[in-house]
C-alpha cells in the first residue's frame, strides 16, 4: 500500500487516486481537529496537492505513505500557528464542566469533556515542535520512528521531544492526579 | 489507568470527517496539481540564527488567494521564463558602496519598568511601525562591540519555508535603547552575524543575490560596505571573529547545507579559514576526515579552540551528540592538535565555544540520560529523556576542561542557546527552560532564562527579569519562552533577544546595561 505512490510509471495518478482514498479522510480530520473545519478543507487540499506535486520525492525507504502524508499537512499547519493558537485559547477560556473524581472505568471522553479548557491551555503552551509531536503521535497516530520520518527529524530527537511535549502537557493539566484520577484538590473538598 | 496521551486522543475527539465539498475541493486541488512542475532541489539557504523561528502566514480569504494564485503563476512563469534567460546577478570584483546615514526608527513599545542596572526587558526591537515592510524585518544576529553599540541582522523572510533573508541591518549607539536601521548592499543576505574588532570595523559572511558566497566590511559602523566575492574554495562564510580589522578567522561551508535530515542547527563539511588583509585573500584549511566541526573561537593571532561532533553517522538516528572532536591550533589554525573530550557531557545540537584569552575559555555542554525525572512541572520519562545543558570551562587553552556546577534549582532542565564570557570568570548564559509562566490570558510552558557566574562556572545564579502583563500587540506569548542570543563586552552591559518567528512583528530585548 505504502508503495502506491511508486507503483507502476512513477506517480501515476491511479495510484495517487487510491492513496488518495485511503488517506484523505484521517489527515483532513487531523487538520480539522488542529485549525478547525473552515481552513480544514482548504490545508487538507493543499497538502494533497503539495504531495502530488512532490509525489517523485516519495521514498518508501524512509518511512510510510502515511507519515509522509501527516508530515505534509504538520508543516502546513505549522504555517497557521496562529489560527491553531487563536482555536487553543478559545477552547481555554471555556468554562470547566467539572472538577470531581472520577470512577477509575470512567469514559476518557469524559474526562476530556470535563478537562477540555485545561487540555486546551496546556497544548497552547507548547511550542510548534512539541506540539507537532504530541499531536502526530495522540492524533494521527504516529510512532516515534514514523513522526521522524514525517518531521525529518532524527529518532531520538522525536523520542525526546515527545517526552518534553508529554511533560509539559501532563504539567498543563495541573491538578489532575493521573494515579488516582481525581482532581488533587477533591481531597480537600 | 489512561495517561495524558488518552485524555488528548479523547479531546476534540467529536470533530467531523470530510463532506462532499472537502473531498471536491481536495480532487481539484490535486488536478490542479497536474499540471505543476516540481522545484529542484539543492538551492542553498543562509543559516537561520537561533532566535528565529519559522515565519506564519496569515490566512487571505479564499477569493483572494484564488486571485493570488492567479497572479503568481503569471508573474512565477514570467520569472521562471527570465530566470533561464536572465542568470542572476554575479560580482566579478569587488564594489564599495556609498556612505549612507542610519534612517532612526521612531520610538517603539518600552518594556518592564526596573531601576537602571537591573534585568529588565527593555523594549521590543521591531515593535509594529518599525518595520521596513509587513512581513518583518525581525531580529536575527547580535553582536555587540562596545557596552553602547550593538548591531543585530534582521529577517525579512516572507515564506515559512523559503531561506532565512537575512538583509536589515540595525544600530542602537545608546545600549539597546533606541534603535536605527543601516543600508546593506542591494542583493546581499548575511549567512553570519556580524564580526567587529571596533565599534566601527566590522564584516560579515553573505550570500550575493541567493547564490554567491560574498565577503563583506565596513570601517564606518556599517554606513559604507564593501563587498568581495569569496574564493571557491572557501565556500560561504558561516561564523567567524576577528581580533583586528583585517584579521579574521571562522567557519565556512562548502555547501551550507545542514549536516543531517532534521538537524538544522549544524552545518556539513566546515572548514577553517582565515583571512590577515580584510578579505582580500584566504587560507582555507579542512579540519581532520572524521570532525564535524561547528564552533570555533580564536582568542589570539595565533590560538584556536574548536568542537563538533563526529562526522561518521548513521544518517537515522543523526550526529553522535553525546561525544564530541575538540581540537586545539597554537599556529593561527594551519595545523589542529586533537585532545580528549570532556567527560560527563557531549557538544549536543547546539556546540558552541568562547574563549575570552588564550587560556580561559568556556562551551555549552549537553548531558542526555535515560530514565525519569520529576519536577515541579510534571516528569520525563523513557530513552534519553532527561536533557539539559551544562557549561564547561577550561584554564588551559581548550586542552582540559571541568564540568561548572550545575545551574540553580530554578533551572531545573535549561537549553542553553547563548554563552558569552566578557571576563575570564564572569559569564552569562542564556536559552529557555521547562518553567511554566503566565502572561495575560497566556499560559506558556517554557520561560527565558538567564545565568551568571563569577567564579568560572563554580556556581551560578539565575537572574530574574519580569515579563509583561500581558502580551503586547502583535506579539505571542511565546515570544518569552527563549532567549537565542546574548553579548555582554562587559560585565554590567548585556543585550539579550527573545526568539521570535520568522515574520513576527516585534521581538523583546533583554539588558542589565546599567
Amino acid at each position: 500500500m505504502d508503495e502506491k505512490l511508486r507503483s507502476g510509471p512513477v506517480g501515476a495518478p491511479p495510484d495517487f487516486a487510491e492513496a488518495f482514498r485511503e488517506h484523505f479522510a484521517p489527515v483532513y480530520r487531523f487538520i480539522a481537529r488542529r485549525v478547525g473545519a473552515d481552513l480544514a478543507e482548504d490545508l487538507a487540499a493543499e497538502a494533497f496537492a503539495t504531495a502530488y506535486r512532490r509525489r517523485v520525492a516519495f521514498d518508501p525507504a524512509r518511512g510510510s505513505l502515511r507519515s509522509w502524508l501527516f508530515g505534509i499537512a504538520a508543516n502546513l499547519v505549522r504555517e497557521h500557528w496562529r489560527d491553531e493558537q487563536q482555536l487553543l485559547e478559545l477552547d481555554a477560556r471555556l468554562a470547566p464542566v467539572g472538577t470531581g473524581s472520577f470512577a477509575d472505568d470512567a469514559d476518557s471522553r469524559v474526562v476530556a469533556a470535563a478537562l477540555a479548557p485545561r487540555i486546551a491551555g496546556a497544548l497552547a503552551a507548547l511550542n510548534a515542535e512539541q506540539r507537532d509531536v504530541l499531536l502526530l503521535h495522540a492524533w494521527a497516530g504516529l510512532s516515534h520512528e514514523e513522526i521522524a520520518a514525517a518531521l525529518g527529524i532524527a529518532n531520538g530527537t522525536a523520542r525526546s521531544r515527545l517526552s518534553r511535549a508529554r511533560a509539559a502537557l501532563r504539567a498543563g493539566l495541573g491538578d489532575f492526579d493521573f494515579t488516582r484520577w481525581t482532581f488533587k484538590e477533591a481531597d480537600h473538598a | 489507568m489512561p495517561d495524558e496521551i488518552d485524555l488528548l486522543r479523547a479531546f476534540r475527539a467529536d470533530t467531523p470527517g470530510p463532506d462532499d465539498a472537502a473531498w471536491e475541493r481536495a480532487r481539484a486541488a490535486v488536478a490542479l496539481a497536474e499540471g505543476a512542475v516540481t522545484p529542484e532541489p539543492g538551492s542553498r539557504r543562509p543559516r537561520r540564527p537561533a532566535g528565529i523561528r519559522r515565519f506564519r502566514r496569515p490566512r487571505a480569504a479564499r477569493g483572494r488567494v484564488i486571485l493570488a494564485a492567479a497572479v503568481v503563476i503569471v508573474v512565477g512563469a514570467a520569472a521562471g521564463i527570465l530566470a533561464t534567460v536572465l542568470p542572476p546577478p554575479s560580482l566579478n570584483a569587488p564594489v564599495t558602496t556609498a556612505w549612507q546615514p542610519a534612517r532612526p526608527l521612531p520610538a517603539g513599545s518600552k518594556g518592564v519598568t526596573a531601576p537602571p542596572g537591573a534585568w529588565r526587558l527593555m523594549s521590543y526591537l521591531v515593535p509594529a511601525g518599525w518595520q521596513e515592510n509587513t512581513a518583518g524585518p525581525e531580529p536575527g544576529w547580535l553582536t555587540c562591540p562596545s557596552a553602547a553599540t550593538c548591531y543585530v541582522e534582521g529577517d525579512n523572510a516572507t515564506s515559512a519555508s523559503g531561506p532565512a533573508d537575512m538583509n536589515s541591518l540595525y544600530v542602537s549607539g545608546d545600549g539597546a535603547q533606541t534603535w536605527s536601521v543601516l543600508p546593506v548592499p542591494g542583493g546581499v543576505t548575511f549567512t553570519s552575524a556580524l564580526a567587529c574588532a571596533s565599534v566601527t570595523d566590522c564584516a560579515a559572511g553573505g550570500l550575493y543575490y541567493g547564490h554567491q558566497p560574498v565577503y563583506l566590511s565596513t570601517a564606518t559602523g556599517g554606513h559604507s560596505w564593501t563587498v568581495r566575492p569569496l574564493p571557491a574554495d572557501v565556500g560561504q562564510i558561516m561564523t567567524f571573529s576577528c581580533v583586528t580589522a583585517t584579521t579574521c578567522r571562522g567557519l565556512s561551508s562548502l555547501t551550507g547545507a545542514p549536516i543531517s535530515q532534521g538537524f538544522a542547527t549544524m552545518f556539513a563539511g566546515l572548514r577553517f579559514f582565515a583571512t590577515t588583509d580584510g578579505g582580500r585573500n584566504f587560507s582555507v584549511t579542512p579540519y581532520p576526515a572524521d570532525a564535524a566541526i561547528q564552533s570555533v573561537a580564536c582568542p589570539t593571532a595565533s590560538h584556536c579552540v574548536a568542537i563538533g561532533v563526529y562526522s561518521h553517522f548513521n544518517a537515522k538516528d543523526g550526529p553522535d551528540l553525546d561525544h564530541g572532536v575538540l581540537l586545539t591550533s597554537d599556529d593561527g589554525g594551519l595545523t589542529w592538535q586533537r585532545r580528549a573530550w570532556p567527560t560527563g557531557y557531549g557538544p549536543g545540537w547546539q556546540p558552541e565555544v568562547t574563549c575570552t584569552d588564550a587560556s580561559h575559555c568556556a562551551m555549552i555542554g549537553f548531558v542526555e540520560r535515560n530514565g525519569t525525572e520529576g519536577n515541579q512541572v510534571g516528569y520525563s520519562s523513557g530513552k534519553d529523556a532527561v536533557q539539559y545543558t551544562v557549561i564547561g570551562f577550561s584554564a588551559d587553552g581548550g586542552q582540559t576542561w571541568t564540568r561548572t556546577s550545575t545551574f540553580p534549582r530554578s533551572m531545573p532542565y535549561p537549553s542553553i542557546d547563548a554563552l558569552t564570557c566578557p571576563t575570564t570568570t564572569t559569564c552569562y548564559a542564556a536559552g529557555g527552560d521547562l518553567i511554566a509562566q503566565h502572561i495575560g490570558n497566556t499560559y506558556n510552558a517554557e520561560s527565558s532564562v538567564v545565568a551568571v557566574t563569577s567564579n568560572a562556572g563554580r556556581s551560578w545564579q539565575r537572574v530574574t527579569f519580569a515579563v509583561p502583563a500581558k502580551v503586547p500587540g502583535g506579539m505571542q506569548g511565546d515570544s518569552f519562552m527563549n532567549i537565542g542570543q546574548i553579548d555582554c563586552p562587559q560585565v554590567n552591559a548585556c543585550v539579550a533577544i527573545g526568539v521570535s518567528d520568522q515574520g513576527s512583528t516585534s521581538t523583546p530585548i533583554y539588558t542589565n546595561h546599567g
